[in-house]
């Protein structure tokens, strides 16, 4: 990491900046436990990540009496694909760890950095979402819920004529009043 | 032998070496804030004595300040015995203000060296130490008052920018100040001098040898022009030093010394040109009427013209258009009376209500305007008057000529003299209107001034694409509607203000649209990794910081050295010093404003 440290001082006649550049190096360890990574290729990652975090103190062995009367899908992707969505999850919240040692420093900006995972498993886990898909305007929306805590995520469909409206008051009604207060400053000012 | 002249050559070398190495103007070395018993901490002092050398810099002057306790010694031969030992001081002449404060006592001593002696009167002495205790007595630090010091020497030394450039280096003192030489014509007594009227005395003092003879003989011929237009008296003096004055006081000793001016009051202007290497400039001075007449405006506007020929050197034609200039400004409008004083207002029998002095309208145009001028002032009891003039340049508003107009021609209808007059002055820089009513009695609640500046505006952008006619069809309409109805609105635009409001509309309508699909999108496109992180597993195993470079950057506060101070103020660049009331060395007092060149 690069770090800077700037010391300011302040006359009548001039503002002399000092600064001093650092090499920063650390290096460390961190755990980290049961991150969730998406293994459906059908489902949107960004959706899934959305509705994190789930209860896994309640998890349970698999059996397949679980999915009676639901529709279900087996996961779709290998974790070698996933694994680095997974490392870039796990690099940035270390290099927000080690920024925290070098609160000195005014400025540091990451030159390079090496992740290395260490005794690293893999588990496949089904987790209860309820998937939600709607169409309006020609145009299909996606909903997720987390069956656990009813955390909802998805975009909400907007009606054209209700936004058209929307903007043409939006649009009318200050510009009406600004002509209005302007004819009356001319007038009465 | 041949040791010795190798012997003799090397002494030769070692006493010439002198002459080859360059001498500083000032020791730099020296502290500019000598704090005896450390009364400030070692960075604050440091920070300043920077600042006071950047300032000895900058206006090549030298400002030491000494804080001490009370040694039991005058202060005053301490100071000059510190001052000389140290060899404080810059340049040859040692030019230098010296503030000593004794911080036990409060006592204080502010002393000048070189320019420093000339620049430090009784009064900048006050003025400067003045505030500097009033910080002091509020409990502020040393540190405080000596920064409020730097800056209101600093104001000093920048007004005084002539006196040290005097005392610069390469003249000795005796040459930058002759002690007690002043020009031919100064009196040996200024304090028993009496005032004086010398007619004959040459209008065109040439001492600076800058014109030739045929200029000189066109001058007097002008300024003889001039005089008997206006009767107001004008010199033209040229110098090549000003004995130490400034350039406005040595005009005004110069006009009052030799008895120049007319009347009692020596009404007349003189027009300095000082040649004095590192203080060139001209000064207008005016004294009694003129003083009137010579506002910052006019000033500025004369100096404008004269500029362009001074900077070239053209002298002699710089000074022969300055006195169009003031024949211009000095010029009377033919109905204006000879003697004021003694005019006796009238009503005139016949009266135009289209006054066109410079030809404006075509005689139909004319015709119109009268007609409709008279049927207003018949049907109002208001006489009506448009009036057209090239040149107001004398009067300082066009409607206090209108004023005059109105009271020196005879207008006015009933008892109390009812008037209103549209001013119309159109010169070769464009068309400018102006309305002035003298009404009384009921008339007042119609021509207010409200109401008048609205019928100007309605006219404006008639006038600004020289439709004159129109203009004041245009205003006679309006100031009938003015005295009809009892009011006038505001020409109200219609058009620019759409564009305003629509931009307006397009910024809001958008904003609030795009707050919309902000609201209707939940979709969080954030992974909080940091739930997964076990804490308290953070071990740092290796921790290393090296210095790579270190590096400062200084930004200069930049310290303006225009001159600009109290009563006389530059306005900006290319705008002429000015001073609306000052005295000679007589104690007679003039008012003027010049430039430097």
């Amino acid at each position: 990491m690069r770090g800077e440290k700037e010391n300011v001082s302040r006359s009548s006649s001039s503002i002399i900046t000092r600064t001093k550049v650092y090499a920063l190096s650390r290096a460390g360890f961190l755990n980290f436990s049961k991150l969730p990574v998406d293994a459906s290729v059908k489902i949107k990652n960004e959706l899934m990540d959305s509705i994190e975090p789930f209860d896994y103190s309640k998890l349970r062995p698999f059996d397949s009496g679980y999915l009676s009367g639901f529709m279900a899908d087996r996961f779709d992707s290998n974790p070698d694909s996933e694994l680095p969505r997974a490392q870039g999850f796990l690099m940035d919240e270390s290099i927000s760890r080690f920024r925290l040692t070098c609160n000195d420093f005014q400025t540091t900006k990451v030159s390079s950095n090496n992740l290395h995972l260490v005794n690293p498993s893999v588990e496949y886990a089904m987790l209860p979402v309820y998937l939600l898909n709607c169409s309006y305007e020609e145009k299909d929306y996606h909903y997720a819920i987390n069956g656990q805590t009813g955390k909802f995520t998805g975009e909400f469909p907007i009606s054209k004529n209700k936004k058209k409206f929307i903007y043409a008051r939006n649009f009318l009604i200050p510009a009406g009043i600004l002509y209005l207060i302007l004819l009356f400053i001319q007038i009465f000012f | 032998m041949k040791k010795i002249k190798i012997f003799l050559a090397f002494l030769l070398a070692l006493t010439a070496l002198p002459l080859f190495s360059e001498t500083e103007p000032y020791k730099k070395d020296l502290d500019r804030v000598v704090d005896k018993d450390g009364y400030l901490n070692e960075d604050d002092l440091r920070e300043v004595n920077e600042t006071y050398i950047r300032a000895v810099d900058a206006f090549r002057f030298d400002m030491p300040v000494v804080l001490m306790k009370s040694s039991g010694q005058d202060l005053d031969s301490w100071c000059d015995s510190f001052f000389r030992e140290n060899d404080y001081g810059y340049g040859s002449n040692k030019n230098a203000i010296v503030l000593v404060i004794e911080t036990d006592t409060d006592n204080v001593l502010l002393k000048g060296y070189g320019a420093g002696e000339e620049i430090l009167t009784d009064d900048e002495k006050e003025r400067l130490i003045s505030p500097m205790m009033e910080q002091r007595s509020q409990n502020n630090p040393w540190l405080l008052c000596i920064w409020s010091y730097l800056n209101d020497v600093l104001d000093l030394l920048k007004a005084n920018e002539p006196i040290r450039n005097k005392y610069a280096d390469g003249k000795t003192v005796e040459e930058a100040a002759p002690r007690g030489k002043k020009p031919y014509w100064y009196p040996k007594d200024v304090n028993s001098f009496v005032d004086f009227h010398d007619e004959n005395a040459s209008r065109v003092v040439d001492d600076a040898h800058i014109f030739s003879d045929s200029e000189i003989a066109r001058m007097k011929e002008r300024i003889k022009e001039i005089q008997d237009e206006s009767g107001f008296d004008l010199v033209v003096f040229t110098d090549t030093s000003s004995y130490g004055l400034s350039h406005g006081v040595y005009a005004a000793d110069f006009h009052q010394f030799n008895g120049y001016g007319f009347g009692d009051d020596f009404s007349g202007t003189v027009l300095l040109i000082c040649m004095e290497e590192g203080n060139r400039g001209w000064w207008t001075a005016a004294t009694g009427k003129c003083q009137e007449i010579y506002t910052e405006k006019v000033i500025n506007k004369i100096d404008d013209n004269l500029e362009p020929y001074m900077v070239k050197g053209q002298y002699g034609k710089g000074v022969l258009s300055y006195l169009d200039d003031i024949y211009r400004l000095y010029k009377l409008p033919s109905w204006y009376p000879r003697d004021t004083e003694n005019f006796v207002p009238f009503r005139a029998e016949s009266k135009s209500h289209c006054v066109d002095q410079i030809g404006l309208f075509s005689r139909e145009e004319q015709a119109e305007i009268e007609r409709q001028a008279s049927e207003i002032s018949a049907k109002y009891g208001t006489d009506f008057v448009v009036l057209t003039t090239d040149e107001t340049i004398r009067y300082g508003t066009m409607a206090s000529y209108a004023r005059d107009f109105i009271k020196y021609c005879g207008y006015g209808e009933g008892e109390n003299g009812d008037a209103c007059v549209l001013c119309l002055k159109v010169t070769d820089g464009g068309s400018w209107a102006s309305m002035v009513s003298s009404i009384s009695g009921d008339g007042r609640k119609c021509y207010r001034e409200k109401y008048l500046t609205n019928v100007l505006g309605h006219i404006k952008r008639m006038l600004l694409k020289n439709r004159h006619y129109e203009a004041t069809i245009k205003a006679l309409s309006l100031s009938d509607k003015m005295y009809r109805t009892g009011r006038v609105w505001h020409e109200i635009h219609f058009i620019w203000p759409i564009w305003f409001c629509l931009l307006l509309g397009l910024i809001v309508a958008s904003n609030a649209v795009s707050k919309v699909d902000d609201k209707m999108k939940e979709i969080k496109f954030r992974k909080e990794t940091s739930r997964y992180y076990v804490e308290d597993s953070f071990r740092l195993t290796s921790s290393k910081n090296t210095l790579v470079k270190e590096y400062s950057t200084t930004q200069v506060i930049e310290i303006n050295d225009t001159p600009s101070y109290r009563s006389s103020y530059s306005s900006g660049s290319h705008r002429s010093s000015y001073s609306s009331s000052y005295r000679s060395s007589g104690g007679r007092s003039y008012s003027g404003g010049g430039r430097r060149f």
